[in-house]
């Protein structure tokens, strides 16, 4: 890993000392005129003039307001509801294009799966050696208490966001899978409202595929995991409650999908079975699609200190009443220092190369990476392996001194806990900001749904971040969203 | 040797509680070293217990009380045969061929490395909470079973096992200040060690015939078969899990009846209970009986 790094051996990642490498940029081409698939929004942009596109603007503002479009900022101990930071200039992607990442999440996804039945039942790939076991059993996400348990369908990740980046080539990498509770679906659906609603005009002149279907179609998923049948399943979602920062989403899904949204007070286990308190009495429910993480989900078997979750409810999944959605334990593959063996896990599973590569990835236990980033800190994002939402990092070209030294101790007292990765130019695109056509560094989210098929919707939720230069995408850490299109061929 | 198990636990509240769930750990192991006869176990309030195993093998029950009540009581009565007279019942393997056991033991059967890799506050790692006292490396050449009964000697010198003192707290480093401990402090400290070689440890929570040892009642203290004991047990190539006892320097044999195994003494707590009520936490009156039957 570290020589192939030094050379630059996979083409993308020259490691240079002459400054940042040159971003890819998703509209402009290398000549500053747009790409061919921008053109027709270009010459759109250009005709209306800058009053109007600032009139829309504040539309789109206005419109994510009054339909309540929010998310939660923790800043300290207080919470602070925003709304939804969005730029109203699309993301578009081509059908070729996309033909490539669907493909590549669909693989990935089916790999990751076999990957944690194989884990949580005979843990073949560890006795083949291809993944170290100290990895697994070190990881702190790592469920044993599920081991021998089978889901329905022998799926364990029914929902994932899986981070795309592109490198100065402009190739698709995979920057982190969210297998767990991953959010921004919502986001993704009212992106798109409100561009319809604001740009109708966009619209007439690209055949942009829909993504507002993607609550029918998890219904749909999570309805085949019933135990009793697809007829009688009585699905909830699980959440956090109010002051969980996506709490918005949480609520967004049950409405859409028809379903109660309901907390852990609201549940109860008798049996083995989970019901629903209901003003009719106890109603049994077939499916939870929970929001709440492992460690809070059932008090008698993870923290007993949690209000949030539901006693008793891993004793009713594990006999088979209730599906749960994901299924505890997804966090062991998207720990950050599993990520770096995906693509071996894909070969092994499914004896074909991956078609989305990864970035590659510094492993704080082996003594030569670890020296090699201690030494090189400024040019890496050293990233906590268990932790998400850009917590628990340290992005080296930015970082003061204290703040090294802060995450070289951490580093060496725990090892495991911490991966790092080369800086990548996250790649950019235009955006409308305060009058101006200004260049903004972004990502891609897309969300793939597994039930009786993979599916991924042709979209996703591109972050980008609006501070110039930034890299940092998160919305918890101010990054804010574009729409994105999925181009039919 | 066959020995009957009585256990009651009475949880009380000073205001109703509802929903209230529980998860009991108590029924003794069934394997090749000990028989479980027969098993009883009786709720009240009227509630339907489940058995299921957790992921170390261990059996455990489950049941609900979802009305508004003020005291829940449950009891277990068990019989259990157990057979390992001699704890050294097997084929040993030379000692120079031991690490490559223990290496392939870990590769057929990557579970094992939960008994190995497991670090918390209960099994800290040695380094960080022995300071200044040598802490024994594995020696290679000299058998396992050896090196462990040598190692009581270095856990009785860095805590003194007192038997009045109820089971460990949260971490080791406050009997290890101290200088002496519970059963389960030695047992997490004699564990620390073993994984400290590479070597599998787990931690074992079960019952002692203390009536065994009459000749010996004066080094045994205050122990007695009416509370819970807990001692190791080290996968000893050739042999398997056998367990060591560094409170009474003993190999485990027939008189000790395995309730429970986990990594540490937090994975395997006799009783959980999550529920809802108004008041404070609730009371808990428990009792134990373990009789030789024959």
């Amino acid at each position: 890993m570290l020589k192939q790094f030094q050379s630059g051996a996979n083409g993308t990642l020259r490691e240079s000392s002459e400054g940042p490498l040159m971003a890819y940029h998703e509209f402009y081409r290398d000549d500053f005129c747009p790409r061919d698939h921008y053109l027709p929004m270009w010459e759109h942009i250009q005709s209306v003039g800058q009053q109007i596109l600032a009139a829309k603007v504040k539309e789109a503002h206005l419109a994510l307001h009054t339909e309540g479009v929010t998310f939660t900022l923790y800043a300290g101990e207080e919470g602070i509801e925003r709304v939804w930071p969005f730029d109203i200039l699309p993301r578009i992607i081509t059908a070729g294009e996309w033909n490539q990442i669907e493909a590549g999440l669909k693989q990935r996804v089916r790999a990751l799966n076999l990957f944690l039945k194989d884990i949580y039942h005979g843990q073949r790939i560890l006795k083949d050696g291809v993944v170290p076991p100290e990895l697994i059993y070190r990881g702190k996400d790592f469920c044993r208490e599920i081991m021998d348990v089978d889901p329905p369908h022998d799926i364990y990740i029914h929902i994932s966001g899986i981070d795309l980046i592109r490198d100065e080539d402009g190739r698709y990498l995979v920057l982190e899978d969210n297998l767990r509770t991953p959010s921004g679906v919502s986001y993704m659906i009212e992106n798109r409202i409100v561009e319809r609603r604001i740009l109708p005009e966009f619209f007439s002149r690209y055949r942009v595929r829909r993504v507002e279907h993607f609550p029918d179609r998890l219904l749909q998923a999570l309805r085949s995991l019933s135990p009793r049948g697809e007829g009688e399943a009585v699905i909830v979602v699980l959440t956090p409650g109010v002051f969980n920062s996506a709490y918005y989403e949480h609520s967004f899904l049950a409405r859409e999908m028809g379903v109660e949204l309901s907390e852990g007070r609201d549940l109860v286990c008798k049996n083995d079975k989970v019901y629903l308190k209901t003003t009719q009495g106890l109603r049994r429910v077939d499916v939870v699609y929970r929001r709440i993480d492992d460690a809070y989900l059932d008090p008698l078997l993870f923290r007993s200190d949690s209000i949030l979750g539901v006693a008793g409810l891993i004793n009713a999944w594990r006999a088979g009443n209730v599906a749960l959605a994901n299924a505890p334990g997804t966090g062991i593959a998207d720990d950050k220092a599993v990520y770096a063996y995906v693509p071996d896990i894909i070969r092994y599973y499914l004896g074909e190369t991956p078609i989305l590569p990864s970035l590659p990835t510094f492993q704080m236990t082996d003594h030569q990476d670890r020296t090699y980033v201690l030494e090189n800190m400024q040019r890496m994002v050293i990233k906590a392996v268990a932790e998400s939402g850009g917590y628990g990092m340290l992005m080296g070209p930015s970082s003061t001194t204290g703040q090294r030294e802060e995450f070289r101790r951490r580093i060496e007292s725990n090892p495991r806990n911490y991966i790092a990765q080369p800086v990548i130019q996250l790649s950019r695109h235009v955006c409308y900001l305060d009058g101006e056509l200004e260049s903004r560094h972004l990502d891609l989210r897309p969300f793939v749904i597994c039930g009786r098929e993979i599916e991924v919707v042709p979209g996703g939720l591109t972050r980008v971040a609006m501070t110039k230069g930034s890299l940092v995408v998160n919305s918890s850490q101010g990054g804010g969203s574009k729409d994105t299109w999925v181009l039919a061929a | 040797m066959k020995y009957h198990i009585e256990q009651a636990c009475r949880i009380r509240f000073a205001q109703p509680a509802r929903e209230h769930h529980v998860q009991i750990r108590l029924t003794p192991w069934d394997d090749e070293s000990q028989s479980l006869v027969n098993v009883v176990l009786r709720v009240e309030p009227s509630a339907d217990p489940v058995a299921s195993y957790d992921c170390f093998g261990n059996l455990s029950h489950h049941f609900a009380v979802l009305g508004s009540h003020r005291e829940l009581s449950f009891s277990i009565a068990a019989d259990v045969e157990t057979r390992r007279e001699n704890p050294f019942d097997f084929s040993l393997v030379p000692p120079e061929r031991e690490r490559a056991w223990i290496a392939d033991s870990l590769r057929q059967a990557p579970r094992l490395w939960d008994f190995v890799l497991h670090r918390s506050a209960l099994v800290p790692t040695l380094a960080d909470e022995v300071s200044g006292r040598e802490i024994p490396e594995y020696r290679e050449g000299v058998s396992l079973i050896e090196q462990v009964q040598a190692a009581f000697g270095w856990v009785g010198c860095s805590m003194r096992y007192d038997p009045a003192l109820e089971a460990s707290g949260s971490d080791l480093s406050a009997p290890l200040a101290a200088g002496r401990g519970s059963a389960a402090d030695l047992a997490h400290l004699l564990i620390a060690l073993v994984r400290h070689w590479q070597v599998p440890a787990r931690f074992v929570s079960g019952y002692l015939d203390a009536a065994y040892f009459d000749d010996s009642a004066q080094a045994l203290g205050a122990i007695s078969s009416q509370r819970l004991h807990h001692w190791v047990e080290v996968l000893i190539p050739g042999g398997g899990w056998r367990g060591f006892d560094p409170a009474l320097e003993l190999a485990a044999d027939a008189t000790y009846v395995r309730v429970a195994i986990g990594r540490d003494a937090d994975d395997i707590r006799p009783l959980r209970q999550a529920c809802r009520s108004d008041g404070e936490g609730p009371e808990l009156d428990e009792s134990l009986m373990v009789s030789r039957v024959s």
